[in-house]
């Protein structure tokens, strides 16, 4: 495998383990720094990923070990990392700029979601996985899968009613 | 999209129950401009996973070169040099086994013929040498009588 045929199999998937990631690391510059070590892994070891049935799965299970490996290395050490600007500045096409301190509630929500909820509810309602999918990459049955969904999606929607009506009463 | 229909996949939504079909449904309901007031507040919930779709790793990914792997050569050049020692080799066998035979008869009977006569002519060199031997028996005959 040349470098163009690598990049052509690697280039749809870079964004959905950038996201992955950075919904995992949650800082933007470690989300890269990430996915920009597992690709090099994957371009080390395309002799094996020719074989593989999808380089995708393959590279989303990578990146999840990979983001996991971090966390415990960062939980591990003494020092507490402190990210406060998580904010993105990237986004500009957000449809209705009323509601889009009301959208980064919803992904400062999601950050807050435990991570096996987060992960699913990710994988599913950002990236279009189906459930089975989720499961084999998670480990999980399908029923686990649906109802951490479903849990992750009504901590969200409780969540977001809570600080509604905080703001009405 | 009939209202009813989008309560109902709501609430099918929140206990995930939801296709992944019907959930772009939802998505594209909620992200359009004709949201029903009293469902307003699930927007930000569809607009935050199209938000979080939006970003993607932006940086240029610089490949390490592949390192051709030269391990082969020292094997190729082991393998020639037992090449080359073992046609040298057979070689200098075959010089061994050539006795310089000559394959037609009449040049073979004339080598040998020449090569008698040389012989002969050095045997008669030798018996020159003896006459003076003869001479010198003659006189010591002498003597001793």
């Amino acid at each position: 495998m040349n470098q163009n045929e690598f990049l052509a199999k690697v280039t749809p998937v870079q964004d959905r383990l950038y996201r992955l990631a950075k919904r995992l690391l949650v800082s933007e510059d470690e989300a890269q720094d990430a996915t920009q070590e597992v690709l090099i892994k994957l371009w080390s070891n395309r002799k094996k990923i020719k074989k593989l049935r999808s380089v995708e799965a393959f590279a989303v299970t990578m990146t999840k070990n990979y983001c996991y490996d971090k966390l415990k290395a960062k939980s591990s050490s003494n020092l507490q990392l402190v990210h406060t600007n998580y904010e993105d500045q990237h986004y500009n096409t957000v449809k209705t700029s009323e509601n889009s301190d009301s959208v980064n509630w919803v992904l400062k929500l999601m950050k807050d979601l435990p991570e096996q909820q987060r992960l699913v509810l990710h994988m599913r309602d950002v990236e279009q996985y189906t459930n089975s999918e989720i499961a084999e990459e998670l480990d999980l049955n399908e029923t686990a899968v649906r109802v951490t969904l479903s849990r992750a999606r009504k901590t969200i929607r409780e969540q977001l009613l809570k600080k509604h009506n905080y703001g009405l009463k | 999209m009939d209202l009813n229909k989008i309560e109902n996949l709501l609430e099918l939504y929140f206990e995930g129950e939801t296709s992944l079909k019907q959930e772009a449904q939802l998505q594209e309901y909620f992200t359009s401009d004709e949201v029903a007031p009293h469902l307003k507040e699930y927007v930000p919930i569809f607009g935050a996973f199209a938000k979080a779709k939006e970003t993607g790793f932006n940086r240029t990914l610089e490949l390490p070169e592949t390192k051709r792997s030269y391990k082969w050569i020292p094997v190729a050049a082991s393998v020639l040099l037992c090449i080359g020692l073992f046609l040298t080799y057979n070689q200098k066998q075959g010089s061994e086994n050539d006795l310089g035979t000559y394959k037609d008869p009449e040049v073979a009977a004339l080598k040998t013929k020449q090569a008698l006569f040389m012989m002969g002519s050095f045997m008669n060199k030798g018996t020159g040498q003896l006459e003076k031997l003869e001479t010198f028996e003659e006189t010591a005959n002498q003597i001793i009588k």
